[in-house]
C-alpha cells in the first residue's frame, strides 16, 4: 500500500492544475527522524528511528455550484503511537445549502468527514499544518487517533458573517471502527473480541471578529462504545460511555500566535472485566502553545501540556495503592514542556523539529498493560526533525 | 522640615503603568493598516460588479465563497506567501496576516472543504491570469491595469 501512495503521489506531481477544472488535486509528503527517550511512547530501547511518515494525496471534485466530493488518502507511520498503514482519511458528498439568508451558509458533508469541532483535528494528519508533529496528548491523544479524527455519518455546519462578527456552528452523528490496537488500549491485549464504537455525538460553537484575528469555542462530545467477547475470552461484554467538553482558543498577531485548549472529560465502564464492574471517572487538561515569527521564515515555538487521568488521584497515588504497585503513581498524569523550531526553507517546503520534557506517562500506553511500569519513566523526553513538502 | 513629595514617584510610576499598559493593548490590538493607493482588487472583464465589502473580499479569499452572483465560479489567483506584494495585499486590504491565511488555506485544502486561491511565482503571471481566466479575482497594481475590472473595498 506505502508503495501504492508513492505511485500515486508520483502520478499526481505530472498534474497540472487548471483554474477553469472542476478537480482539483492536492498532497503532501513528510518523512522525519525521531525518538522517545525512557519510555517506548514512540521507540523501543530509546532507539533513533525514521519511524515519522506522513504521505497524502487528496482530490475534490465540483459536480455543480452546490456539490462536490472530496476524498482523502494517506499513510502515516508514527512508531509506537497509533497503527502504522494507509488509512481512507476523508470521502465525503459536500451539499452547499442555498444561502439561508441574513449572512448565513450551510454545509452538509455525508460520508466519512473529518473532526471540525476542535482547533487542529481538521488537519492533524497534515504536517504543515500542525505546530508539532506530536500534538498535545491532552486533547489529542494518539492511542485513539483513529476514532477521534472524523466518523462515518453526517456533519452539518452552518456560518454566518457578519460586518463584525463570524459565528460557526458545527454538528455531527456518526461513528469509526476501532482496530486491534485501539481495543487493546481500551481493554488490555487479553481481548480478543469485537469492541465497536455504536455513536459519536459531536456539536461546537466558534466565534471570530470579522478580522479573523480571534477564534474562541466550545465543543461537546458524546460517545458509546460495546464489546462482545469472543468464545475464549479473558473479558466479558460490556460498554463505555464518554462525555467530553472542551474550551478552545486561538490569537493572532503580526509577530506572534497563541493556541489553547482545555478538556474535561468523563469516562463510565459497565461490565468488561467483572459482572458487576462499574467505573465512573473524569479526567482533564489542556495545553497552550506560543509561536513566534522570528521572520517570514523562522519561527519558534514554546508550549505546556497537562492532563489527569482521574480528577480524584491527580497524584496517581490511589492508582498505584489499587495496582499493588503494579502501575506506578506516574501513570496517573502527564506533564508536557515543548520548545520548537520551524524552517521554511522554500515556497511548500519547510523543516521543523521540536524537543519535549515530560513527566508522568498516563498517555504513553494502556494502564492495563502487562508491563506497563517497563514502558516509561516518571521522566522521559522525545524529540523529532520532520522535513515535509506540500502543494 | 518638608515632606518629602511621593507625587514625582506615582507619576513617574504610573506613567510606567500607563505605557506599559498601552504597550500590552497593542499586542492584542486588532491590526490597522494604512492603504496602499495604487494596490487594488482585481478582477477578469466578465465580473459585473465592482464593490465589495471587506467581509465579503474576505469570504472569496478565505475560500468560503466560490462562487459570483450569477452562479460563475470564483477563481482567486495569488502570489507567494513571501512575495512583498502578496504581504501587502495581506495587510493592507484583507487587513489579515500571510500566515493566517495560509492556515486557513492549509484546512480548507487538506480536509476537502473547499478550493484554495491559485498561487503563481510571479507578477506578471498574475496579470495574465487574472486577464484569462472568467471569474478571476486578485489584485494588483492600479496603473498596470487596462484589461481588467478594479474593484473597491467598502470599508463598512
Amino acid at each position: 500500500m506505502k508503495g501504492l501512495i508513492y505511485f500515486s503521489l508520483l502520478v499526481s506531481s505530472f498534474a497540472v492544475f487548471s483554474a477553469d477544472s472542476d478537480f482539483a488535486w492536492h498532497g503532501y509528503a513528510s518523512q522525519g527522524i525521531t525518538q522517545s527517550n525512557s519510555s517506548s511512547f514512540i521507540t523501543d530501547s530509546d532507539a533513533v528511528t525514521g519511524e515519522l511518515t506522513e504521505i497524502g494525496i487528496n482530490g475534490l471534485y465540483r459536480l455543480s455550484e452546490n456539490l462536490s466530493i472530496a476524498g482523502q488518502i494517506n499513510y502515516l507511520d508514527g512508531g509506537n503511537r497509533f497503527e502504522q498503514g494507509a488509512r481512507l482519511d476523508y470521502l465525503f458528498v459536500d451539499w452547499k445549502l442555498p444561502d439561508l439568508g441574513g449572512g448565513w451558509q450551510a454545509h452538509i458533508h455525508a460520508g466519512r468527514f473529518k473532526n471540525r469541532h476542535w482547533l487542529y483535528s481538521v488537519t492533524r494528519d497534515v504536517p504543515q499544518t500542525r505546530y508539532t508533529a506530536v500534538l498535545p496528548q491532552s486533547v489529542y491523544f494518539d492511542g485513539f487517533r483513529d476514532i477521534a479524527l472524523g466518523s462515518n455519518g453526517i456533519l452539518t455546519s452552518f456560518t454566518h458573517y457578519g460586518q463584525h462578527n463570524i459565528w460557526e456552528l458545527n454538528w455531527s452523528y456518526g461513528r469509526s471502527n476501532i482496530n486491534s490496537s485501539q481495543r487493546d488500549f481500551l481493554l488490555g491485549e487479553e481481548a480478543n473480541g469485537e469492541a465497536k464504537q455504536d455513536f459519536v455525538h459531536q456539536a461546537s460553537v466558534f466565534w471570530q471578529p470579522a478580522s479573523m484575528a480571534w477564534k474562541v469555542g466550545v465543543s461537546w462530545l458524546n460517545s458509546d462504545f460495546s464489546y462482545t467477547p469472543s468464545q475464549q475470552d479473558n473479558r466479558l461484554a460490556g460498554e463505555a460511555n464518554v462525555e467530553r467538553f472542551m474550551l478552545s482558543a486561538q490569537y493572532f498577531s503580526e509577530h506572534w500566535e497563541v493556541s489553547m485548549e482545555l478538556l474535561s472529560e468523563a469516562q463510565h465502564s459497565r461490565g468488561l472485566f467483572a459482572p458487576d464492574f462499574n467505573d465512573k471517572r473524569r479526567g482533564d487538561g489542556g495545553f497552550i502553545q506560543f509561536r513566534y515569527l522570528f521572520n517570514s521564515q523562522f519561527s519558534g515555538l514554546i508550549g505546556y501540556d497537562t492532563y489527569v487521568n482521574d480528577v480524584n488521584d491527580r497524584d496517581g497515588k490511589r492508582l498505584e495503592q489499587l495496582s499493588n504497585g503494579a502501575v506506578p503513581a506516574y501513570f496517573g498524569y502527564q506533564d508536557t514542556t515543548t520548545l520548537g523550531l520551524r524552517w521554511d526553507i522554500a515556497p511548500k517546503w519547510r523543516l521543523q523539529g521540536e524537543y519535549h520534557w515530560v513527566e508522568g506517562a498516563t498517555r504513553v500506553v494502556s494502564l492495563l498493560d502487562r508491563n506497563v511500569a517497563e514502558q516509561a519513566d516518571k521522566n522521559w523526553q522525545m524529540w523529532s526533525l520532520q522535513l515535509m513538502y506540500w502543494w | 522640615m518638608k515632606t518629602p513629595s511621593i507625587r514625582p514617584l506615582l507619576e513617574s510610576l504610573s506613567h510606567i503603568s500607563y505605557r506599559t499598559f498601552l504597550i500590552v493593548m497593542s499586542l492584542f490590538a486588532t491590526p490597522s493598516f494604512s492603504y496602499a493607493d495604487d494596490l487594488k482588487v482585481m478582477a477578469h472583464e466578465s465580473v459585473s460588479i465592482s464593490q465589495l465589502n471587506r467581509s465579503e473580499l474576505r469570504q472569496i479569499f478565505t475560500g468560503h465563497r466560490q462562487h459570483w452572483q450569477n452562479g460563475k465560479k470564483i477563481t482567486v489567483f495569488v502570489l507567494q506567501d513571501n512575495d512583498e506584494l502578496h504581504k501587502q495585499f495581506c495587510r493592507d486590504i484583507l487587513q489579515m496576516f500571510p500566515y493566517q491565511l495560509s492556515r486557513l488555506w492549509d484546512q480548507l485544502t487538506y480536509s476537502g472543504q473547499g478550493v484554495t486561491p491559485v498561487r503563481v511565482s510571479s507578477y506578471d503571471a498574475l496579470i495574465e491570469a487574472l486577464e484569462s481566466t472568467e471569474g478571476a479575482i486578485g489584485y494588483g497594481d492600479k496603473n498596470d491595469i487596462v484589461k481588467l475590472r478594479r474593484i473597491e473595498v467598502e470599508e463598512k
